[in-house]
């Protein structure tokens, strides 16, 4: 059974929501927050209404927005013909902390292996996996600090056109070298900022789409694979293994494994650019590029726009912000946009065939594949 | 669509203790006990496990990931799920469905929790509180009460009862009378102690007619249920010991919480009766037809009014169901035979799969001194405020292999 997906974008489609929410009895909710105390979601989605549907809490630190989505697409496939994934966060001020201190945190055996590779340092511990990375692959293939610095140079320049983006502002290459060092390779705007922010998108079967005459809008799940971490993560020698490395790989794996696309038909990606090292190590992860060949990708310029692919047109987490629960559900969202033809100014021109990585460290990593459900059907709306 | 079968394979639980008192007994801890003990039940490999649900309340994001990680890093997909007091059956049912959906033939329920001692706190004071508009409620209605704000809700809700159909405190006093006396039974249970009615009556008044051995504990504890489907049921011949789930249903709040201004609605009367009628309709079942209950008796006042919630009796009846004592063995029901939270504890994000953990046993004839005899039916109800609710009916899934089993 497909699963198609269409993105909340204005008042008309939030009342055919409401009607649907009304009317089925199957609709079913998802919401997810890391940062809440338990049944936010439904304290959020009762202002909708209280229909009495199934409402489930659920997080998975930076990934908690896209596997949101995946258990949404999960329920509509055994059955719910509509599901709702909502995702929020607010956030407080400053680097992640922590609310339980007496027990033992869910990352703790990740950063004894950062210890153990690289030594934990008094950076923000968030960045530190990252900026270790970045440093492993200059180290091991010859990238420069130029090309992490290009790759954040690329995303705050898509952001420009982006209303939703947390920044609006682009900064020349040095700018954005000499900004303030966070952790190694990393400067200041090289890392995402804390954001506050929701985004939410439907999912819907055949029947729901045709019953409601969406096709021309739909877009469909052509595969969604998570993966949690592999025995690599505490057992390697790999700083970029343990900034995720080898989850992004094995859900890419997965995903690709479901369809007859391979990484070089990809038009757009939006993926998880939490530190712009983690970037340049998933244009490897994802097989967009040869295993250590990222920074060749960033020379040739095939990761915006007039390039093989455009990456992060939306500004990325980088940009855009990074709400935990609601990233995975807007990088989806502008994904969405680009296949439908509406992403105005930040539109990707012929763009068919969508792919989606959020990733996070405890953890989880889910990649994603979309194309237009009904292509013949679509209506390709021009600015 | 057609719905495949799903059951429930292997169950395992840790004994719920007060919070702190095993030392080093963390969550990673509680979770490994409960798995491994499953995953024995069952008679399988953690490697066999497709996906896996984790349900907790209190706890930083991927603290599933830190419990199972122990079992083995098989890369699976794991999900971290809450519901307040029903977060372990919310874990349960997704379980279900994604065993329903046809991809995965075996999917793992966990749920633990450590726990702070002393009632519920908030940990996000700089944000609207996810349960505010039944404070707000509960204080038009009564006024604002100083104190823990479970009790009073339930507390109220069991004043509007006696209000209304005419019970009694020695009602209420009765079923954690009964609960308590069920726990002598039950080694998994955080106390095991009888209490007299005299005793229960006059223990310390916590709000109006919830007395203290009328209120669940806080406690610490994990429990795992593991759900297949018939494809993995049968190769790894698991038919003795599979039960299936007959039909569960989750059911959020519906407008009448908020708008009838009862606090017996406000304490989520509504959406049990929902869910129930949900699930019944999906069988050829009706209430009276179930045979054992383990449900939510978080607070006696909410076992009371549970029993009409799920139609065991008529609305307004409960307190004659309780004088007939067919809530206990001997009766028409056994409700609660594990001892309920009241007795054995209320680990948030264990609770709903010791519940199941407890009718498997049942129907698999496993209960030992707790075993109600013939069981053939059994009915669970898992709430939580904010909220959600879980009703699920079970039972034996191949009840011909079991009598094989025997001969």
């Amino acid at each position: 059974m497909a699963t198609f997906t269409k993105s909340l974008i204005s008042q008309q489609i939030l009342n055919q929501l409401k009607k649907c929410i009304h009317h089925s009895i199957f609709l079913k909710i998802d919401y997810k927050t890391t940062y809440s105390e338990s049944t936010c979601g439904q304290r959020a989605l009762y202002q909708l209404g209280m229909t009495g549907i199934p409402i489930y809490n659920t997080n998975n630190n930076g990934c908690t927005g896209s596997a949101t989505m995946i258990l949404a697409k999960q329920l509509v496939e055994s059955g719910s013909d509509c599901v709702m994934a909502l995702g929020f966060e607010k956030m407080e001020r400053g680097t992640l902390g922590m609310k339980y201190t007496d027990r033992v945190h869910p990352v703790d055996l990740l950063y004894k292996q950062v210890d153990k590779i690289d030594g934990f340092t008094s950076s923000a511990p968030s960045a530190q996996p990252f900026g270790n990375a970045g440093e492993e692959h200059m180290r091991k293939y010859g990238s420069k600090p130029e090309h992490f610095a290009k790759i954040a140079y690329k995303s705050y320049k898509h952001s420009l056109n982006n209303p939703y983006a947390q920044f609006q502002q682009e900064y020349t290459l040095d700018q954005i070298k000499n900004a303030p060092i966070v952790h190694r390779v990393l400067t200041k705007l090289q890392c995402c900022p804390t954001s506050d922010g929701s985004a939410c998108v439907i999912l819907a079967n055949e029947d729901f789409v045709k019953k409601h005459k969406l096709e021309n809008q739909a877009v469909e799940i052509l595969a969604m694979e998570m993966s949690t971490d592999l025995e690599s993560t505490f057992t390697t020698n790999s700083s970029m293994v343990v900034a995720g490395y080898d989850m992004s790989k094995n859900a890419a794996r997965k995903a690709f494994g479901k369809v007859n696309f391979k990484p070089q038909d990809v038009d757009v990606v939006e993926l998880h650019d939490c530190f712009s090292a983690n970037e340049m190590i998933t244009y490897e992860a994802l097989g967009l590029c040869e295993e250590g060949k990222g920074h060749k990708l960033v020379e040739r310029g095939d990761n915006t726009y007039g390039g093989k692919y455009v990456i992060n047109p939306s500004g990325g987490l980088i940009s855009k912000g990074n709400p935990l629960g609601a990233t995975g559900i807007a990088q989806c969202t502008e994904l969405c946009w680009q296949l439908r033809g509406i992403a105005g100014k930040r539109q990707v021109k012929d763009a068919k065939l969508a792919l989606q990585h959020n990733i996070g460290l405890g953890g989880a990593c889910v990649v994603s594949l979309y194309k237009l459900g009904f292509p013949e059907k679509s209506i390709k709306h021009k600015l | 669509m057609l719905k495949r079968r799903v059951f429930v394979i292997g169950c395992g639980m840790t004994k719920f203790e007060k919070p702190g008192r095993r030392e080093n007994f963390d969550y990673p801890d509680m979770a490994k006990e409960a798995v491994t003990k499953a995953l024995k039940d069952a008679k399988i490999d953690y490697k066999e496990i497709k996906q896996a649900i984790v349900g907790f309340c209190y706890g930083e994001s991927t603290s599933g990931q830190r419990a199972l990680y122990q079992m083995g890093m098989t890369g699976i997909p794991i999900y971290n799920v809450n519901n307040n007091c029903s977060t372990g059956s919310t874990a349960l049912y997704m379980a279900k469905q994604l065993v329903e959906g046809g991809h995965n033939d075996c999917v793992l329920a966990l749920g633990f929790e450590k726990m702070e001692r002393g009632s519920l706190g908030v940990k996000w004071t700089d944000r609207t509180f996810p349960l505010d508009k039944h404070q707000a409620i509960n204080s038009e209605l009564y006024g604002d009460s100083k104190g823990p704000r479970a009790p009073i809700l339930f507390g109220n809700a069991g004043e509007e009862h006696m209000r209304k159909y005419g019970s009694k405190p020695e009602h209420f006093a009765k079923i954690a009378y009964k609960n308590h006396k069920h726990s002598v039974n039950n080694p998994y249970s955080q106390f095991r102690d009888e209490y007299t009615m005299e005793q229960i009556m006059s223990s310390p008044v916590i709000h109006r007619v919830l007395t203290k051995l009328q209120c669940c504990p806080t406690s610490d504890g994990s429990a795992c249920c593991i759900v297949a489907n018939e494809d993995f049921v049968r190769p790894h011949k698991l038919e003795p010991q599979a039960v299936e789930i007959l039909a569960m249903e989750m059911c959020t709040d519906l407008e009448s919480t908020f708008s009838e201004k009862s606090s017996i609605k406000l304490v989520g009367y509504d959406m049990a009766k929902k869910a129930a009628e949900k699930v019944f309709a999906q069988t050829n079942y009706k209430p009276q037809d179930v045979d054992v209950v383990e449900l939510h008796d978080c607070f006696s006042a909410n076992e009371l009014i549970t029993y009409e919630a799920l139609g065991l009796c008529p609305e307004g009846k409960a307190h004659e169901l309780i004088d007939r004592n067919d809530n206990t063995y001997g009766g028409k029901y056994v409700i609660n035979p594990s001892g309920g939270l009241i007795s054995k504890g209320h680990p948030l994000g264990a609770t709903g799969l010791a519940q199941c953990s407890e009718l498997c046993w049942q129907l698999r004839g496993e209960a030992d001194k707790r075993q109600v005899k013939n069981c053939k039916l059994a009915l669970q109800h898992n709430l939580g405020l904010g909220g959600a609710v879980v009703i699920g009916l079970y039972k034996l899934g191949f009840p011909e292999s079991k009598m094989q089993s025997k001969l």
